[in-house]
């Protein structure tokens, strides 16, 4: 049963995230302890039974509410979540971001790794080499810069990173990955470099797997690069801590991501939404109950909390009458 | 009678106030296997004022109980790894918020040397054309013509026109600087040839201390390619 347990939250998967977040943004304040809930408020002209009826059934329900709090919170422990996607890391990281926007950045860079501004000189001189062959009158030199002109527009066409493929959008992105990470020029294989390199290949991996569920051999490829890249910065926190918190800070990582298990299977897919919202995962009967159960406990915390509260604001207006 | 010390690790911290679980390492003679063995014993230890944090190895100190779990308390930290790694992560994170400002900086900085690039070379382009018209067309405005020529010139610090000098460095031209480079495959042919066996022996006896006869062709060849391409080492014969 226990293995069980621990197979089915080892992505970290969020149970009932909507729950969470309505509880979670109406918390109850420190000083409203959720065993507040159970408070009952006799009223002065009760009757005697009435009264002691009541006082036992506050007994009941604050033993109950200590034993789900007590259980929520073991739950919550064993089940700790990853703080970020342990594929893709942060959702706003800066420098996939950047990375990104480079790559669909048509001005800047041209395709096949030529660099725009040499482009527009070699042109200029092509044309200079041209008018400076033909030295004719005015209206041949005019039709020259016509011709070179239309040739540059051509190239530009085709040299236009819309127009040309993944893997080449994929090389210009390892490569201004490599070269921010680099420790000197020329530096291709320092663990740091390993990982953004990694990092980029992953992004653009993963893209392909949103866009075709079925390319299992690919989904493979991407679950080693993952395991890889945790093995690689495994080590460089063994060789040099700063520069391991560097580039996991860097790559939109955590600590957590990179020292705990992990595996890219199905589980992940799942509680990721990576094809959206499809069960993968079938559970049997009994880890279906089991899940059920948590839920209902959840539920039942966050309504002992926001009852807390109630009866805490209750209570502090009372004491200032 | 001396206190019960114990030195270990911190495996878990801030879960319990002023609490820390240390996690001891002893070794204990298994008589049936005959061999020491490594057991471990986790201590629930108090932590006055938070200090410690996961992966500081510390050493604890017996204490009269204070609770149910607790009896010793952390007397000093050895090692403080945990701190520091704590620490690295909170410059790491300060640090990359610093980085992404550069970055945007650097950005805009190439996007405008890139259109300072572009200008130039439709003022060159037009600087073309007035002289064309200059020469061709006698009736032209030449006095207007003659100062937009001194405009552009002076933007660019261009000394004539049409002018030797490179006005536009290209990438391509700085790499035939050296010429050594440009000729490293000839250079090095000829000097792992029989023609200049001594020459080659000198070269390889100031590098290495292996005897010449030992060594590997591609060795060689890697050691003559390093020498020819530091412009202070002297080639036996002329480029």
């Amino acid at each position: 049963m226990f293995r069980l347990s621990a197979r089915m939250f080892s992505s970290g998967r969020i149970v009932a995230s909507s729950i969470n977040s309505s509880s979670g943004a109406a918390s109850a304040p420190a000083k409203a302890h959720p065993t507040l809930a159970a408070k009952q408020f006799i009223s002065p002209d009760a009757s005697k039974s009435k009264a002691k009826i009541l006082r036992r059934k506050e007994k009941r329900l604050k033993k109950q509410i200590i034993r789900d709090v007590n259980n929520y919170k073991k739950q919550q422990a064993k089940n700790v979540q990853f703080q970020v996607d342990p594929v893709l890391g942060e959702v706003d990281n800066g420098f996939m971001n950047r990375i990104k926007k480079e790559v669909e950045n048509h001005t800047n860079h041209l395709a096949y790794g030529f660099d725009r501004v040499e482009f527009e000189k070699l042109l200029y001189g092509a044309e200079k080499a041209a008018l400076d062959k033909s030295k004719g009158t005015e209206v041949l030199n005019e039709s020259i810069r016509l011709a070179e002109e239309r040739k540059k527009r051509a190239l530009l066409t085709i040299l236009n990173l819309r127009n040309t493929n993944k893997m080449d959008k994929k090389i210009l992105a390892i490569k201004l990955a490599r070269e921010e990470f680099q420790r000197q020029e020329g530096d291709t294989a320092s663990p740091e470099v390993q990982a953004a390199i990694l990092t980029v290949k992953i992004h653009f991996g993963m893209d392909h797997v949103k866009e075709s569920p079925k390319d299992h051999t690919h989904t493979e490829h991407v679950r080693q690069m993952v395991q890889h890249r945790q093995r690689i910065l495994k080590y460089l926190k063994r060789d040099n801590p700063e520069k391991y918190y560097y580039t996991i800070a860097k790559l939109g990582l955590t600590d957590d991501v990179i020292t705990r298990e992990f595996n890219m299977g199905r589980q992940y897919f799942q509680d990721f939404k990576v094809w959206g919202d499809k069960q993968l995962v079938k559970l049997s009967d009994k880890q279906q109950s089991k899940v059920n159960k948590i839920h209902d406990l959840q539920k039942r915390v966050s309504e002992y909390n926001d009852l807390a509260r109630k009866n805490y604001d209750i209570l502090q207006k009372e004491q200032s009458e | 009678m001396a206190k019960q010390n114990f030195i270990g690790l911190v495996v878990s911290q801030g879960k319990m106030a002023k609490t820390v679980k240390v996690r001891v390492q002893r070794k204990v003679y298994d008589t049936r296997i005959h061999k020491e063995v490594i057991k471990r014993k986790d201590y629930l230890v108090h932590d006055e004022g938070n200090l410690c944090k996961e992966g500081d190895v510390v050493r604890i100190e017996s204490i009269p109980k204070i609770s149910a779990r607790k009896a010793f308390a952390v007397a000093e930290i050895k090692v403080n790894k945990g701190q520091q790694f704590a620490l690295y992560e909170t410059l790491a994170k300060e640090k990359v918020i610093e980085e992404e400002k550069q970055k945007l900086e650097i950005f805009i900085k190439e996007k405008q040397q890139f259109e300072s690039v572009v200008t130039q070379i439709e003022d060159l382009r037009r600087l073309d054309q007035i002289v064309s018209t200059y020469q061709t067309q006698p009736n032209a405005d030449r006095s207007q013509l003659l100062s937009e020529i001194d405009r552009i010139k002076q933007k660019w610090g261009i000394q004539s026109w049409p002018s030797e000098e490179p006005i536009l460095s290209l990438d391509i031209n700085e790499k035939e600087k050296s010429i050594r480079e440009v000729n490293l495959d000839l250079i090095i042919s000829k000097i792992m040839s029989d023609e200049y066996t001594d020459d080659r022996n000198k070269i390889l006896a100031a590098s290495t201390s292996t005897p010449v006869g030992e060594l590997k062709k591609h060795t060689i060849k890697n050691i003559v390619r390093k020498y020819v391409l530091n412009s202070k080492n002297e080639l036996p014969f002329e480029v």
